[in-house]
Formats: C-alpha cells, sequence, structure tokens
C-alpha cells in the first residue's frame, strides 16, 4: 500500500511539475515577444523621434535609419478606406440577418451567416491571392476607363482588409442583435416602430457590444499582413495626392516590418523593429479599448 | 418613426439592405471562383501533378508543390503537438492552480498576445527564436548523431522546425483559452464527486481534462486551421527553399503559403505561375475546408 501511494505521488508530481513547466514556458514565450519588441523598439522609436514618424526609410547600409512615414500614412489610408465602407455594410448585414421575417429573407440571412462564417476561416493570404485574381480579372476593361488602374493597388488593398474584417465584425454585432431577449424586441416593436428603426434602437442598446466588434475588426485591418502581399504590394514612398493614388502601390506597417525585417542590413532591421513597436501599441491600443468596452456588459 | 413609415409608402427598406446580403454573399463565391477559374490553365495542363512533385522551376514553366505541402503540414502537425502541451499546461494551471486574484492578469496577458499582430511573432522568430533554437536545440541533437534524421539546420536558424516552434506559440494563446473557459464552467458537483473518491488534485485534474476532451478537440481543430493559414510569421522564419525532404525539420523549407508569399512578387513575369501560385491557394484553401468541417462535426463552435 506504501509504495503504491508513493508511486502516485511519484506521478502526481511528474504530472504537476510538467503542467507547471508547460505554464511557465508558454508565459515566459510571450513575455519574451513583448519585452524584446519593446526594448529594440523603443530605442529606435526614442533615437529617432519624431522623424521616425515621418521619414521615408534611409538606404540599406548606412547607419541612419530613416522612417516609416510612408507605411504609416499607407496603413492609415488603407484602414480608413476599408473600414468606412466596411462598417455600415456590417451594419446593415447584421440588422437584416437578426430581423429578418419573410422566408427568402430568412434564406438570404442564414446564408450570409454562412458565406461569411467560411470567409473568416479562410487563410487570409488566399483572400488576398483571390481580390489580385478578381482585380488582375478587371483590369484590361479598367484600363480602358481609368488608365493607371494596376492590380497592385491602394484599391484593392482596401478591398482585400474589408474582406478580411467584415466577416468579424457582422458576426459580432449579428450575434449581438440575436442575443437581445424577444420580449426586448417585442416591446420596441409595439410601439410602433418599424424593422429599421428597432434594430437602431436595439444597436443603442448594444452599444458597446458594436463599438467592441468594430475596434476588434479595425484591429485585424491595422494587424493584417498576408492578404496585402498580392494587393497593396508595398511601396516606400509617399504616394502623390491624387485620384491616381488609389491605383498605385501602397505601403503598410505590417508589410515594412515584413521586408525590413528579412533584409540583412542592419538599419533597415532596426527600422522593423521600430515599425513592429509602433503597431505592436496601436494593436494594444485597440485591444485595451476592446476590453473597456466590453467590460460593461 | 413617422420618416421610416413615409419611407416604406416608395419601397421596402429591407429590400434595399438585402443587395448588401447579396454583395457580400456573391463576394465570398466570387472569391472561390476566381481561385478555381485562375488555376485552370495549370489544372488542363498538369492535372494533379503538381501535388505529387517538389519541383519549382519557373524558367522550364514546371511546378509542383509536394515540398510546400509536406512542409504545411510538416509544421502544422508539429506546432500542433507542442502548442497542446503549452496550452493545456496554461488552462489547467489557470483553472485549478494559481489563486484567484491572479486570474485576470494571466487572462488578459494571455488574451494580449493572441491580439499581437502575426508579423511581429514572425519577426521575433526570425531575430531572437531562430537563433535560440539552432543553438540550444538543433546543433546539440545534430551533435548526438541524429542528423539523418533531422538534416542540418541553416546558419541563421531558419528552419521548418523554427516556423513549427514560432506557430505553436502563436496558437498557443487562442488554443488555451478555449480549454481553459471550458475547464472553468466544470460544474462544482463533478469536481466534488472526482474528489470524494479520495484522489490527488493532479488525478482530479487528469479526469477533468477527459471529460472536456470535446473541447481539447475543437482547441486542436482551431488550432490546426490557424496553423495551416499562417502566412507572415512563417515566411518569415521557415527559410523559403524548395526542400524535397520536408521531413528533415531542421532544413529550411516551404509552406504553402510562405510559398505564395515569396513567389508573388515575380509572378506575372511567367505564364504558368500565377496559375500555379492559385492551385496551391486552392489546395490550402481546401485543407482548410476540410478542417474546419471537422471542426463543425466535432460539435462545439467558438
Amino acid at each position: 500500500m506504501k509504495t503504491l501511494l508513493s508511486t502516485r505521488k511519484l506521478k502526481s508530481a511528474v504530472v504537476f511539475i510538467s503542467l507547471l513547466a508547460a505554464f511557465l514556458l508558454a508565459l515566459l514565450l510571450v513575455g519574451h515577444i513583448v519585452a524584446t519588441v519593446t526594448y529594440r523598439g523603443l530605442a529606435v522609436v526614442a533615437s529617432n523621434f519624431p522623424r521616425i514618424f515621418f521619414d521615408i526609410p534611409a538606404v540599406p547600409g548606412v547607419r541612419e535609419v530613416g522612417g516609416v512615414g510612408p507605411h504609416l500614412l499607407g496603413t492609415a489610408l488603407l484602414v480608413t478606406i476599408a473600414f468606412s465602407i466596411g462598417v455600415p455594410i456590417s451594419l446593415l448585414a447584421a440588422i437584416f440577418t437578426a430581423e429578418s421575417l419573410k422566408p427568402w429573407e430568412r434564406k438570404l440571412g442564414k446564408m450570409t451567416r454562412l458565406m461569411t462564417h467560411m470567409l473568416i476561416e479562410f487563410p487570409t493570404i488566399v483572400v488576398g491571392l483571390s481580390v489580385y485574381g478578381i482585380m488582375s480579372a478587371l483590369t484590361p476593361y479598367m484600363k480602358t476607363l481609368i488608365p493607371g488602374f494596376k492590380p497592385f493597388s491602394l484599391l484593392s488593398g482596401a478591398v482585400a482588409l474589408f474582406l478580411v474584417s467584415v466577416p468579424y465584425m457582422y458576426a459580432q454585432i449579428e450575434d449581438g442583435l440575436k442575443s437581445i431577449p424577444q420580449h426586448v424586441r417585442e416591446a420596441v416593436y409595439s410601439l410602433g416602430a418599424g424593422r429599421l428603426l428597432t434594430s437602431y434602437i436595439l444597436l443603442k442598446y448594444l452599444k458597446s457590444t458594436v463599438y467592441a466588434a468594430l475596434s476588434i475588426g479595425l484591429a485585424r485591418m491595422v494587424s493584417e499582413t498576408a492578404a496585402l502581399f498580392f494587393t497593396a504590394f508595398g511601396s516606400d514612398v509617399y504616394p502623390l495626392f491624387d485620384i491616381q493614388m488609389l491605383f498605385r502601390p501602397i505601403g503598410s506597417l505590417t508589410l515594412a516590418v515584413y521586408y525590413f525585417g528579412l533584409t540583412g542590413y542592419e538599419n533597415w532591421v532596426d527600422l522593423s523593429w521600430a515599425a513592429s513597436f509602433i503597431l505592436f501599441v496601436l494593436s494594444l491600443v485597440l485591444f485595451i479599448a476592446s476590453r473597456l468596452l466590453l467590460r460593461g456588459r | 418613426m413617422r420618416r421610416v413609415s413615409k419611407l416604406k409608402g416608395f419601397l421596402d427598406v429591407f429590400k434595399v439592405i438585402s443587395i448588401i446580403n447579396l454583395i457580400l454573399v456573391s463576394s465570398v463565391v466570387l472569391v472561390v471562383l476566381i481561385l478555381l477559374i485562375t488555376s485552370l490553365p495549370i489544372v488542363f495542363r498538369d492535372g494533379v501533378v503538381p501535388l505529387t512533385r517538389s519541383i519549382w522551376n519557373p524558367v522550364s514553366e514546371e511546378y509542383g508543390f509536394l515540398f510546400a505541402l509536406g512542409g504545411t503540414i510538416v509544421t502544422a502537425s508539429l506546432a500542433l503537438v507542442i502548442s497542446l502541451a503549452l496550452s493545456i499546461g496554461l488552462a489547467v494551471i489557470y483553472a485549478e492552480y494559481i489563486p484567484e486574484k491572479l486570474r485576470p492578469v494571466v487572462k488578459n496577458f494571455m488574451d494580449l498576445a493572441a491580439s499581437i499582430p502575426s508579423v511581429i511573432y514572425g519577426l521575433w522568430g526570425l531575430k531572437v527564436l531562430s537563433p535560440l533554437l539552432r543553438s540550444y536545440v538543433m546543433e546539440p541533437l545534430v551533435l548526438l548523431g541524429l542528423s539523418p534524421y533531422f538534416g542540418y539546420p541553416s546558419p541563421t536558424g531558419t528552419s521548418l522546425f523554427s516556423a513549427a516552434v514560432l506557430l505553436a506559440i502563436m496558437v498557443t494563446p487562442l488554443s488555451s483559452s478555449i480549454i481553459r473557459e471550458r475547464l472553468v464552467s466544470i460544474p462544482m458537483h463533478i469536481r466534488e464527486a472526482l474528489y470524494s473518491l479520495g484522489l490527488m488534485k493532479t488525478e482530479v485534474v487528469l479526469l477533468e481534462l477527459k471529460y472536456i476532451r470535446r473541447s481539447i478537440l475543437t482547441a486542436i481543430a482551431v488550432s490546426y486551421s490557424r496553423a495551416v493559414g499562417e502566412t507572415a510569421a512563417v515566411a518569415m522564419v521557415v527559410g523559403n527553399v524548395v526542400n524535397p525532404h520536408f521531413f528533415k525539420v531542421f532544413r529550411p523549407g516551404y509552406t504553402i503559403s510562405s510559398l505564395i508569399a515569396d513567389q508573388y512578387p515575380n509572378a506575372e513575369a511567367y505564364y504558368y505561375m500565377v496559375p500555379a501560385l492559385f492551385y496551391a491557394a486552392l489546395v490550402l484553401f481546401f485543407i482548410s475546408l476540410a478542417v474546419n468541417f471537422l471542426l463543425l462535426k466535432s460539435g462545439e463552435r467558438t
């Protein structure tokens, strides 16, 4: 009996120690990432402050770093376009799905749900490649309308970001609308409100859920890399501010981290750390925002 | 209210909104269709041959991405094993051992980790993790004479193995959160019943893990689907070398996603390269579809 107990104890100790080791290792690794990005990135940002936010990258192999101005602007432009199209579309689509009554409406709502859920699971590189395919199929026709039309452009990048992040925003808002108890919905209807006005009132009731969904969608847009390879393509110079800008390649912070990180030049690697630190701070802000918004509920 | 009902006289608002839903649905269909259509030239020319050979020679327009397919499966499977160990450890210690006050700290930290852009993981993997793994894991194992099985590492440490470890770290926050939430929600009476058998705490924990095996399966499927599709981080650490011996994990290689990401700048220079990349993407799409189908079958959605 005594030996039996001690093998049990031994086994128990082994299990506990391996669980604890896994726990500590996971925390250590994640902590190391956060610490390294902050340490390496902050050093570069601090020593090149404010230039890092406005300058174009320096030539490779020199001591100067330059800045990620064009990439910051690119991310801002891409996200602004994709977000301003994505928000109304995901809101309206969610309202339609949640408030559908007639059979054809229900069918379409279910279809939207299924398809967007599928889209969430698509690898984002596939989405990006597809947008590139669509854009290059359109190019011969669009060239007659717009001479400078190219598949690698700000427009394609924005479309790709839209496709990557709208399914998330739509799914969360729709879940929120679905979670409203039926009696609340009926109470609003009983005031004589139509379906659209009802949804508007219900969305007000869900305000923090909606804002959290939007901030998560925004975070996905900001942190997306793979979908931009074939679409935004990347660029290290400022675009000219005219309508042609939409049809030219554009840089983004994530692409900057990728390209500069993969080069062997020390100053470009530093630039990559700086870009990843800026990106980290952006996603941290959005993460905290979504947390604070959801805490009320 | 009045405004809406007046508007209703002219047109049904919901009919107008339905256009948006139609656009969303058709855009998803279009995304899949364009993959199929664009890959047709190489499907007609080569059939399924590209899936069965490892060759990437744009100059003679010969493409076969078995090496990338193998790289994807090897890295994702290896990542799955590592991340399962990490995330079970995380979830169990979180749910059973650490004081209640510390829980929000760990939870928020891991959720934050899940929200870090993948390209940052990639940079860290390239500059920190790969050299570390090379000097402390790969080289000792090679010294032990295991190089016939694992191959020799590259000077920078970029390899399929590094990619797998990085993927494991990336998917751990998500998969541990799935296990964690389920573990915390095990009813008290089941816990008490287990303790009443006179079991030790770790034995209870092991039985609890058996009890929530469906959630663990869900976590496995979710992490596999993530690992298969992940691009930026993998492309940075996998080495991007055509490696027909993709099972020798210490060597650099390719995954499907990193092949697409790495080859796209020169894709348009060759006639069949764009179709070949789309074909590869289609294969990736079907793999992730299959994994998600399994996920749906396993019953629990996240």
